[in-house]
């Protein structure tokens, strides 16, 4: 008995060496995709390896990660800039972005901050409907679990386990596409070379739904703010004034007609007001701009297309001047 | 508890450790025990199955009792049938009341007779089917003096609810499992460890091949218009491995769980996709069932004695038992009537037990001959595991259907490169170890132990990287 109890010692504590092994060398593997998590681990990697050095940081959500072309903004401005917009997630991972960029890499002159009508908002579980009871892209924090910071913002939402956080390669179980990305020769691309350029993303298609049909269909919304994360954004942006970061907060285009499914859509914009009144930071809404009224800019209503995405690009390059230049120098 | 879940790694060093540390002086305490964990690991299901079980527990330990101290044949008789009625009364209440109310429904409605049907909301008890069986074996032997009853209740208890093999088999005889409750258990590393080994191939089996084939069984199968031939081909053959794996694989966890507590339950699975013939499928292929079904109903039956309209008789009587067995669908009774179909030839010209040692016994490949049997054998099971998977025998019959067609010829639409390197390396290990009791058992014993050992965190690896999504044990349902 107590030869069968070494013996099986024995054996899961070399289980467990060789998971911890394996699991080094699955994250180590999945650091370095340039498409694994839509290539978000790709950008996190940067952040933590302190690769970023940047004059201009443009943070958001899907809605900034498709919205602003960096090449163009750089073109404009005569400085360099790189999105950090994060698909499907709000403002609290958006400030973890921010935490760590600030800790591991130089400090940018200009923070861009892309808002939306579910910036300040928190849901448990955002696409639990359709993605089980992970949160939404969650496996892009899966080679950094042990990362402190990473691990205090993951784990207010539901998703990983305690297991995941604490046993070797627990998170990987049964997760045969992360093993094979993991191994695949990164030197090869998979394809498509221009996925992420600098964090940004070009979509290329149109809007193929037909927009009445889907009105008809749709329901009229309230969008809850969460006052830890009106709080958060203020503690945010006085912490950048104090560095001597410049932010200008912005409202990309939206479809017009796909603005009024929001109920408290007003109260929202006050908020946004509010906040930039009271940090003194410019707001630039482009709401009402006319690009909001040309559904072939977009491709759905609340996202520019690649076309979409080159106009705003350009024009917000243009309107930045007059903030940049007259208030940085 | 789902043996390939985190609840049951958890449950099992704890019991193992009460099991061997604690309670092992005393007998009585160490029965106690593997009552008390199993009723903790059947109601963790649900706990109101535990009525169920202890009351099946009860009505057949007293019967048992009354059936040995009576000599009057008239009063025996009237308790078997009592044990008969109560266990099949609950599984027919509990697995086919829906199933005869809804058929009912439509046989009046066919002859223009509508009627309300009244059908329950009724949860299926996990592996009442089993337990049942078991239960009733115990009757029935106690009955034809075959054995005697126990007046010990913690072991008889112990016995019906053993956690290994509660839900999924393999099924027990009381002839081979009681005595065991009854003796001292000694701890044998070689057999502790032997159970480990079995345990690891059990999870391979299940998480590794049985899981990944689901997933593309259940796209496949449910999208089944969507596909050609070929695929639907494929979807069928990944079928069978998915129910081998998960089956067979639920039964090797059992059996090596067993032998982690000193009890050895007989073998359920004897490699059936190597048999040269549907008879040694059939002698192959869930075991504990068809020899329960063999020694308590199709012996009874008359057997192969008699004029051979009642062999004939008695052999579709049996497959088609059998595939209801399985479940209150049409579907599993044309299972069985399609396999009584494959099976008649070979006992109209006497060929039903020509194969009886293993394939190429002493011999590396099998010959032409063997080769051409399996694969002729491997493809008509095929053909009736598509009855046995599909929603509706009309959904088997299309999907079927749908498999004789030009497109056959074609490339699959769905070719998981990893599932068939994953098949193909498990039929090699399985062909290795072929004349054991489990593939694994003694197949790397003349490597060197470092290598021996590589291959375990191997398969320990392979099973945690790529399970497949955790998906219930098939044959819970039944």
């Amino acid at each position: 008995m107590r030869l069968f109890f070494k013996k099986i010692l024995i054996f899961l504590l070399a289980v467990l060496l060789v998971s911890f092994v394996t699991d080094y060398l699955i994250s180590e593997g999945l650091r370095t995709s340039d498409r694994y998590a839509q290539g978000e681990t790709y950008i996190w990697n940067q952040i933590l390896e302190g690769d970023i050095s940047e004059d201009i940081y443009i943070y958001g959500s899907s809605r900034a990660w498709v919205h602003f072309d960096p090449a163009l903004i750089e073109d404009s401005l005569g400085m360099t800039a790189y999105n950090f917009g994060i698909d499907g997630h709000f403002f609290w991972f958006q400030h973890l972005r921010h935490k760590l960029l600030l800790k591991n890499n130089p400090k940018p002159k200009f923070i861009l901050l892309s808002l939306d009508v579910f910036t300040l908002t928190k849901y448990e579980d955002i696409y639990a409907l359709n993605i089980n009871d992970d949160f939404y892209n969650s496996k892009q924090f899966s080679p950094f679990i042990l990362n402190a910071e990473i691990r205090q913002y993951t784990s207010k939402y539901k998703g990983f386990s305690w297991l995941d956080y604490n046993l070797p390669l627990y998170r990987y179980y049964g997760k045969t596409e992360d093993l094979r990305e993991a191994i695949r020769d990164k030197s090869r691309p998979f394809g498509d070379s221009n996925f992420r350029r600098k964090g940004y993303r070009a979509v290329g298609r149109t809007w193929t739904v037909d927009f009445e049909k889907a009105k008809s269909k749709m329901v009229h919304y309230e969008v809850i703010k969460h006052q830890p994360y009106v709080d958060l954004m203020n503690q945010f942006l006085k912490e950048c004034r104090e560095l001597d970061i410049k932010v200008i907060m912005i409202y990309s285009p939206e479809y017009i007609e796909g603005q009024e499914f929001v109920k408290n859509r007003v109260e929202l914009m006050n908020t946004y007001t509010k906040i930039s009144k009271t940090h003194q930071i410019p707001f630039l809404d482009y709401s009402r701009d006319s690009l909001c009224y040309d559904q072939s800019l977009f491709y759905n209503s609340q996202h520019l297309n690649a076309k979409g995405s080159k106009l705003f690009s350009e024009k917000l390059g243009n309107d930045l001047k007059e903030y940049i230049f007259d208030k940085s120098n | 508890m789902l043996f390939n879940s985190l609840d049951f790694a958890v449950f099992l060093p704890i019991v193992f450790v009460l099991y061997w540390f604690v309670t092992q002086r005393n007998l009585k305490i160490q029965n106690i025990l593997i009552l008390v964990s199993s009723y903790v690991f059947y109601g963790w299901w649900d706990y109101r199955f535990l009525a169920l079980i202890t009351f099946s527990t009860v009505i057949d330990y007293l019967i048992g009792l009354q059936l040995a101290k009576s000599e009057d044949q008239s009063k025996r008789k009237l308790l078997l049938w009592t044990s008969i009625l109560v266990n099949i009364g609950f599984l027919g209440f509990f697995k086919y009341y829906n199933f005869f109310v809804d058929n009912f429904v439509e046989a009046f409605s066919f002859f223009g007779n509508e009627i309300q049907p009244n059908t329950l909301y009724i949860i299926l008890p996990v592996g009442i089917s089993f337990y049942t069986f078991q239960t009733l074996s115990y009757t029935i032997d106690i009955y034809k003096r075959k054995l005697k009853p126990t007046s010990d209740f913690v072991a008889f208890g112990a016995f019906v609810s053993f956690f290994p093999q509660l839900v999924a088999g393999p099924i027990e005889r009381a002839t081979n499992l009681l005595p065991q409750f009854y003796k001292k258990r000694e701890f044998k590393y070689n057999n502790a460890v032997d159970g480990l080994r079995q345990i690891l191939w059990g999870l391979f089996k299940k998480i590794v091949i049985a899981d990944n084939c689901a997933y593309f069984v259940n796209t496949i199968f449910d999208n089944y218009t969507d596909y050609g031939a070929s695929t639907l081909f494929l979807g069928a053959v990944f079928f069978a491995f998915q129910i081998y794996g998960d089956f067979s694989g639920y039964s090797d966890i059992a059996i090596g769980t067993s032998r982690l507590f000193g009890f050895n339950l007989k073998q359920n699975f004897a490699f059936p996709y190597f048999s040269r013939d549907i008879a040694e499928f059939w002698r192959r292929w869930h075991i504990s069932l068809s020899t329960w079904f063999r020694d308590y109903v199709y012996i009874p039956l008359g057997g192969s004695r008699g004029s051979i309209w009642n062999q004939i008789r008695n052999v579709f009587i049996i497959f088609l038992v059998s595939g209801f067995w399985h479940g209150a669908n049409w579907t599993f009774i044309v299972w069985g009537g399609l396999n009584a179909l494959y099976f008649l030839p070979l006992l109209i010209i006497k060929r039903n037990r020509v194969h009886t040692n293993v394939v190429a016994e002493f011999k590396v490949f099998p010959n032409l001959k063997e080769c051409f049997g399996m694969l002729f054998t491997f493809i008509i099971t095929v053909i009736a595991w598509v009855f046995f998977r599909a929603d509706s025998v009309s959904h088997a019959t299309q999907y079927l259907s749908r498999i004789v067609d030009v497109s056959f010829f074609n490339i699959p639409e769905i070719r998981p490169t990893f599932l068939f390197v994953l098949i193909f390396i498990f039929i090699l290990i399985e062909w290795a170890g072929r004349r054991q009791l489990y593939a694994i058992q003694t197949l790397w014993f003349r490597f060197p132990r470092i290598i021996r050992l590589f291959i375990y965190y191997l398969i320990a690896m392979t099973i945690f990287l790529y399970g497949g999504k955790e998906q219930e044990f098939i044959y819970f349902q039944f």
